[in-house]
């Protein structure tokens, strides 16, 4: 099962490969990394598209925001789940995040706990379908 | 007021000098002069009639004159014609030449007076008026020094406005590495947890067991690392608390009830941590305390701040102090008129007076090293303020501080 993180910092893709190592290692997910919002728009464009379940987006990014990405991905792949990963921790980014149809609302420092009780719950959800 | 009374005074003087002249005038005309025989009808009618009455008859010449109102000078002139020589050598003084000369020195007189009256009351109004411009100027002055320390006020909260606006932004960038120091410090400790199991496979040796020491060091800095990490992570927190504010919904609040529901939490916090200390807990609460409105939220922080406070300060004295000290926290509420009191007392060791000016500005601490953000009170006062409360602190070094905050009584004003 595909994760697609986006964040303009590089260090997450490092952070996520070794923190998510179990997970990683016994085949349970596989993690793709954008580092702008037009990176992940073209990673989704392609034929990988299909194959991705599940998108993780920072919000404060240069060029294209994560709600804006977070908009255009709501309208072209609606099916596809995204949650936000920000800093900004406060109401108007969580109410504009979730309005803009986010299904979580993750703040940093990430915990990872948390992350992983969610991504959990996508591959149960996803697994008896696949079956 | 005064300009009026003192105008008169000058006509009256000049009034009285008039009447002088009138009375003056005819005593300088001379006793014969009358008594001779004279052009002016009338006059022996009052020379007969003066030695009937036995006075000098140019007292009654006089008396008649100054009736008459006419200048006396008119009558000697009239006597001149008779025998001006041996007249005017005998009674020089009494010509009409001496009488214009008289008058020309008087009316300089009174042009002396006058003028010396009006410098005498240009010099009061002058007065007057420099008193008054001196009294303008102090009130001035006084507008101005409450202007300049408004100003400086002002200033002053704009600078912490521009300083909350700029501690959000930075607390947001730092918040990302800070995510990464956290992060892989914890990852970092996992990994050593993974060698450690992997190393019981191998071989034991003093090479393994040299191994073993050394990443025993490496876990013990990487705790440092994630400790002081989480830290600096707590300061971001409250920072942005700072900044953010206005959350929360302002409702009326039993305030008792959250007095002792915080002032316990408080407790039960304090004696978790390290270095818990004994606190006799003295709860003074107004049983008829009306409901409070203000936000749940931010108003607990602040009872939790204070009574942190309270027992940091007074956990420095037991280190100091052995001779039987035994900390005491009051908390208390009152209502007086359209006011509510929440006092916080303890009996630490006080704040010292140069410290009490410095107490409610931003990352001003007196907590040793770590243990203090600088941040407490700051937001405290921000929080007391948002409901128009006032704070106030009270303290004697070694005796007590005792934090006041008033806060209106919205019951009492429907």
């Amino acid at each position: 099962m595909k994760f697609l993180v986006v964040d303009d910092e590089k260090d997450v893709e490092l952070l996520f490969q070794q923190k998510l190592r179990k997970e990683i290692r016994n085949g349970s997910i596989e993690l793709k990394f954008a580092f702008s919002g037009n990176e992940a728009l073209e990673i989704m464009e392609k034929s990988e598209s299909e194959e991705v379940m599940y998108i993780f987006s920072d919000i404060n990014m240069p060029g294209m925001t994560g709600l804006e990405l977070l908009d255009k991905l709501k309208a072209k792949f609606p099916q596809i789940p995204v949650s936000m990963i920000s800093a900004y921790g406060d109401a108007e980014n969580y109410e504009k995040a979730i309005e803009l149809g986010a299904k979580e609302f993750f703040v940093k420092p990430i915990n990872f706990e948390n992350l992983k009780v969610e991504l959990n719950k996508i591959i149960e959800d996803k697994e008896p379908k696949k079956e | 007021m005064i300009t009026k009374t003192t105008t008169p005074k000058i006509v009256l003087i000049q009034r009285f000098f008039f009447l002088i002249i009138f009375f003056l005038t005819p005593f300088l005309v001379p006793v014969h002069a009358s008594a001779q025989s004279h052009p002016e009808p009338g006059l022996p009618f009052i020379s007969t009639y003066a030695s009937k009455i036995s006075i000098a008859p140019r007292h009654v010449w006089s008396v008649i004159q100054t009736g008459r109102g006419t200048m006396c000078f008119v009558a000697t002139s009239g006597l001149t014609e008779l025998d001006e020589e041996t007249w005017t050598q005998n009674y020089w003084y009494a010509t009409w030449q001496a009488f214009v000369i008289y008058l020309i020195i008087l009316v300089f007189l009174m042009f002396l007076i006058n003028m010396f009256q009006k410098r005498q009351l240009l010099a009061k109004v002058h007065e007057e008026n420099r008193e008054k411009e001196l009294k303008q100027a102090r009130e001035i002055q006084k507008a101005h020094e409450n202007l300049k320390t408004m100003q400086e006020q002002l200033i002053q909260q704009e600078k912490l406005a521009s300083l909350g606006q700029l501690t959000a932004g930075i607390a947001h960038e730092i918040k990302n590495p800070l995510n990464f120091v956290n992060n892989f410090s914890e990852l970092s400790l996992e990994y050593i947890e993974e060698i450690y199991e992997e190393m019981t496979k191998l071989e034991q040796s003093e090479i393994t067991e040299d191994i073993r020491a050394l990443l025993e060091d490496v876990k013990y800095n990487l705790q440092k690392i994630l400790q002081h990490g989480s830290r600096a992570d707590g300061i971001v927190k409250s920072m942005l608390m700072h900044s953010r504010g206005g959350k929360g919904i302002m409702e009326l609040t039993d305030l008792n009830e959250l007095v002792k529901e915080y002032v316990n939490l408080a407790f039960h916090g304090m004696r978790a941590n390290k270095n818990p200390i004994n606190v006799d807990i003295q709860l003074q609460l107004d049983e008829k305390l009306p409901k409070v409105n203000l936000n749940p939220e931010d108003f607990s922080r602040v009872i939790l701040n204070l009574c942190k406070n309270a027992f940091d300060a007074m956990r420095d004295k037991t280190i100091d102090n052995t001779t039987g000290y035994l900390p005491r926290l009051i908390v208390s509420t009152r209502e007086m008129g359209d006011k509510i009191f929440l006092e916080v007392e303890d009996n630490g060791p006080g704040i010292s007076e140069e410290n009490r000016g410095k107490l409610l500005m931003p990352f001003f601490t007196t907590k040793k090293g770590t243990e203090g953000t600088g941040l407490g009170l700051s937001i405290t006062h921000d929080i007391v303020k948002a409901h128009e409360g006032t704070l106030e602190i009270n303290s004697e070094v070694g005796n007590f501080t005792r934090f006041s905050i008033t806060l209106m009584n919205t019951q009492n004003k429907d």
